[in-house]
């Protein structure tokens, strides 16, 4: 067993958007997601990406605002007669203050529809800068510096959730010490298929923070069952899986055939907490939840205090 | 690498920008010349109804070039453009006037006043705003003063031009005729006066230099430089009929005194060369009349010498009226008539340096009309010519081997044919006293053949086919014997007599069978006899052939005049004869 | 003449533009929906290692 190290994350920027994420050197025509402000190759400031999007949007609007002032002002120099010219520039006028006013009160809705236009122009630089970043993971990760190459993929992993990320992130994660302070991850490191490191960080990550263990962890637990009770500690593990889906209701309705399965395996304050759970609302469903959870009480914990009095 | 599309929209945009100002210049352009064209045109109508034409028209034009703005068609627009349109043309025509009074280049002034001519006429018979802008526009251009100024100096330089070349004699710049001719009619004061002018002018002109020419130039200069002159004046529509007059009247004096004089050679000269300017000169011209009917004169006088048989004079009048008239045919025709009449003309015409001893002549023998054929001593042969049925001559000769001292030739009119008889030469001999040649002309195969050749001491003609010969060498030796006359030569047939011991060479001939060769010599004795007497034989051509039409005294014939083959030619009784040469009593051997 | 066909080609102009406007106000395009297209691009030919 490999000694895990303790180490302390740099804290995530939380954005409501990933784009948001996103930061464009003009000058150099490259994205940066990490959390640089200056550009390494020409040390000029990053610029939101939204912001980038923004003044091409601007100079957009000013174009056709320049086309339109174009035609009229050639319309004007046609202009043979006195008639002509008026008509020309009073027609000019009228069409850019209509130009403006069409603007303001739709001009909004044309930058996000830009923006989306320019991710899709800017779609070869953006996977162009992914991998840079992804060579320089590999550049920690030469250089033994897992917590920056750790630290580096999360950020890609806002982006690109393949399971080569998920598994590099597992990996690097399986090497440090998991505490509760940490700011983990869990269900955006589920692989499409049985990862064993993935289980050997599940193991970790449940006991600092059971909170992580969703649906998508549990669907993966259920999925897997076999593959993990042949781990050493398996069944402990599927126990203390099941033990933190008894947070929510849901959870217990949805997933009591694991839990009845493993309820052997679930710790005493789970027990303790299922059985609370079953005494309050239970039902016809839960007949079988019951039964098993009663005979696990009387079984094991009929002398304990606790217990007295809960089915 | 690839633009993104951050710089791509900057480009863009900078590049929208960039046309947008150049178009919100060009505009801004625009807007102040069309500021500026709209004051010139309310200034050119303020001056147009104030009537200052000339402000409003510089004004309209300043602003029409402006070319910025169309005004439209109002009144008075219409009329100021029009008005410019004459400045334009005015403007124009006082540039070209410039350009061809500094070039000197007469016709383009002519030119130009004839286009200002026009314009004046045009104009200044209208009433209104027109005929009022173009008299104030020619007026500030001074267009009238400069061509009244150029065709002041043109006439004096002409007047002066003319006086020069009288003064010098010298013709040959007579451009100032060309000049006053084109200097148009009101700066002589009047179409009349200009040709009242001109006339006087032209007129003095030309009278003294008619007389300058009659006193120092030739016939022929003084009428070609006078015909010159009169094409000129008509080419520029002057009548120069008095010209003309003088001319005609000098032409007949000078041609009269030639005809006076008898001198053909100047007559024919002045005529030819009066003929040459036949171009200038009035179809009834009196001298041209004058001219043909002299020379219809001379054809007569030709005529004449014709029929007298003064050939040779008569084809030399011809030739002197050369010039004046084709003689071709008449010369040829005399020349017809003179074969005709004296056949023995081809061979003197053919060979004019050879001397023939005698020439006979005469008509249709061997297929020809005419012939004559004669012997010339230092070229040893015998010529023949002979004038064909077609008109052409025919010359033919032959070299003889025979003392050319003593030969005669004559006609063998007994000997071969009839209408081909040979043609007989008699000379010494080698071997015997006598040489006998006889020659067979075949025109058709262009020949004269030499049948035969004998010596002997005598030749007789036996019939058209034989001969008698006395004592001939080779065959027939020392006998009289009888020859047959064949293509290759004579023949021997047979022994006709033994010659008799004592018989001599003399050189007639006495056999009794033969009859006589020569019969030229019965004519030779008459004319020895003839001429024993106290009076000549006249005869009708040079050669005792011909008949005999007179005598006249042998003491005092009359003066010859002309000598032809030992005989001469007299005249005798209005028409030629002919009588023998040198001495008397010696006639020419036959 | 030819003024008037600029102008109506400045008119065309404005329109297409008014129209492109009004189509994007209408089809309300969110936040989320350009994250969506992002991660759509951004995952569909997967970035190798």
């Amino acid at each position: 067993m490999k000694k895990r190290i303790g180490v302390q994350f740099r804290k995530t920027r939380k954005t409501k958007h990933a784009f948001e994420r996103i930061q464009a050197c003009k000058r150099c025509h490259t994205y940066h997601v990490l959390w640089d402000t200056h550009c390494e190759t020409c040390r000029r400031a990053y610029t939101p990406v939204r912001e980038v999007s923004a003044a091409v949007t601007r100079r957009y609007v000013q174009t056709r605002f320049l086309l339109l002032g174009l035609f009229v002002c050639l319309a004007i120099l046609c202009a043979t007669t006195l008639t002509e010219i008026a008509i020309a520039i009073g027609v000019g006028l009228l069409f850019v203050c209509l130009f403006f006013v069409i603007q303001k009160k739709y001009g909004s809705y044309e930058k996000d529809a830009q923006l989306q236009t320019f991710f899709s122009q800017e779609e070869e630089a953006l996977k162009k800068s992914f991998l840079y970043h992804l060579e320089q993971v590999g550049a920690d990760v030469k250089a033994g510096q897992i917590k920056e190459a750790y630290e580096k993929t999360r950020e890609i992993g806002y982006f690109v959730d393949s399971d080569t990320i998920k598994i590099r992130k597992i990996m690097f994660l399986n090497h440090f010490v998991l505490r509760k302070d940490m700011e983990l991850e869990l269900e955006t490191l589920i692989p499409s298929t049985y990862d064993k490191d993935f289980m050997e960080y599940l193991r970790e990550v449940v006991k600092v923070q059971p909170s992580l263990v969703k649906k998508a962890v549990l669907d993966y637990v259920r999925r897997y069952k076999a593959q993990i009770l042949l781990l050493e500690n398996g069944e402990q593990l599927i126990g203390q899986v099941a033990g933190a889906a008894l947070r929510m209701r849901a959870y217990v309705e949805e997933y009591q055939d694991l839990i009845i399965e493993f309820i052997d395996y679930l710790p005493r304050e789970r027990l303790l907490r299922l059985a609370k759970m079953i005494r309050d609302h239970r039902n016809e469903n839960w007949e079988q939840l019951y039964h098993f959870a009663k005979n696990r009480v009387d079984t094991h914990f009929a002398f304990d205090p606790d217990f007295k009095g809960v089915l | 690498m690839k633009i993104s599309s951050y710089q791509k929209s900057l480009f863009v945009r900078n590049a929208a920008l960039v046309l947008f100002s150049l178009a919100l210049v060009a505009v801004c352009v625009k807007l102040a010349l069309g500021y500026r064209q709209i004051a010139l045109y309310d200034q050119a109508k303020s001056f147009y109804d104030a009537n200052q034409l000339l402000q409003a028209e510089e004004s309209f034009s300043r602003a029409s070039d402006m070319a910025t703005l169309s005004y439209g068609d109002e009144e008075w627009t219409v009329v100021l453009t029009r008005l410019s349109a004459m400045r334009r043309e005015l403007e124009e025509l006082q540039q070209k006037l410039q350009t061809a009074i500094m070039g000197k280049q007469d016709e383009n002034v002519l030119a130009a006043y004839r286009i200002y001519q026009t314009m004046r006429e045009k104009y200044n018979g209208t009433a209104g705003t027109a005929s009022a802008f173009f008299q104030q526009f020619t007026a500030q251009i001074n267009l009238e003063k400069k061509l009244a100024d150029y065709y002041q100096q043109a006439l004096q330089q002409a007047k002066a031009q003319s006086k020069e070349n009288l003064e010098k004699q010298s013709y040959r710049d007579e451009s100032f005729i060309d000049t006053l001719i084109a200097i148009p009619d009101e700066y002589y004061g009047g179409k009349q006066a200009k040709q009242d002018e001109l006339l006087a002018l032209f007129a003095d002109y030309e009278k003294a230099k008619l007389r300058a020419l009659i006193a120092n130039a030739s016939f022929d200069e003084v009428i070609t430089r006078t015909a010159s002159s009169l094409r000129h004046y008509a080419q520029q529509g002057v009548d120069a009929s008095w010209l003309l007059t003088r001319l005609e009247k000098y032409a007949k004096d000078e041609l009269r005194e030639a005809i006076r004089k008898q001198d053909l050679a100047a007559f024919v000269d002045m005529a030819a060369a009066y003929r040459k300017i036949g171009d200038v000169l009035p179809t009834d011209s009196p001298t041209l009349e004058a001219i043909s009917k002299q020379v219809e004169a001379y054809f007569k006088q030709a005529e004449q010498l014709v029929k007298a048989h003064k050939f040779q004079k008569a084809i030399e009048l011809y030739q002197q009226l050369n010039p004046l008239q084709d003689i071709s045919k008449l010369v040829s025709e005399v020349e017809n008539r003179w074969l005709d009449y004296d056949p023995g003309h081809m061979l003197e015409a053919k060979y004019p340096d050879k001397l023939f001893t005698k020439i006979i002549s005469g008509t249709e023998l061997w297929g020809a009309k005419l012939y004559a054929f004669g012997l010339v001593e230092a070229d040893q042969r015998l010529y023949l010519a002979a004038k064909m049925p077609n008109d052409s001559l025919l010359y033919l000769e032959q070299p003889l081997e025979v003392d050319m001292k003593s030969a005669t030739a004559k006609l063998a009119s007994e000997l071969g044919a009839e209408k081909a008889p040979l043609i007989f030469v008699q000379s010494a001999g080698k071997e015997r006293p006598f040489a006998y040649v006889g020659l067979l002309p075949e025109l058709s195969a262009e020949k004269l053949t030499r049948v035969f050749f004998a010596e002997a001491d005598d030749f007789g003609v036996e019939d058209r086919e034989h001969v008698v010969l006395k004592n001939a060498v080779g065959k027939g030796e020392k006998e009289y014997a009888l020859f047959k006359l064949t293509r290759d030569g004579l023949e021997y047939i047979s022994k006709l007599a033994d010659m008799l011991p004592d018989s001599t060479d003399s050189g007639t001939s006495e056999p009794d069978d033969a009859s006589s060769v020569d019969q030229g010599a019965s004519e030779g004795e008459q004319t020895d006899n003839s001429s024993s007497s106290q009076t000549i034989q006249v005869y009708a051509g040079p050669g005792q052939e011909y008949p005999v039409i007179g005598q006249v005294a042998k003491d005092a014939p009359p003066q010859p005049v002309e000598e032809m083959n030992g005989w001469y030619r007299i005249e005798f009784d209005g028409k030629d004869g002919w009588i023998p040469a040198g001495k008397p009593d010696s006639a020419p051997s036959p | 003449m030819l003024t008037y066909f600029l102008l109506f080609a400045a008119f065309l102009l404005l329109a297409v533009r008014f129209f492109k406007l009004l189509r994007l106000k209408r089809r309300n395009l969110s936040a989320a929906e350009i994250d969506q297209h992002l991660h759509r691009l951004l995952n569909e030919k997967r970035n190798q290692p």
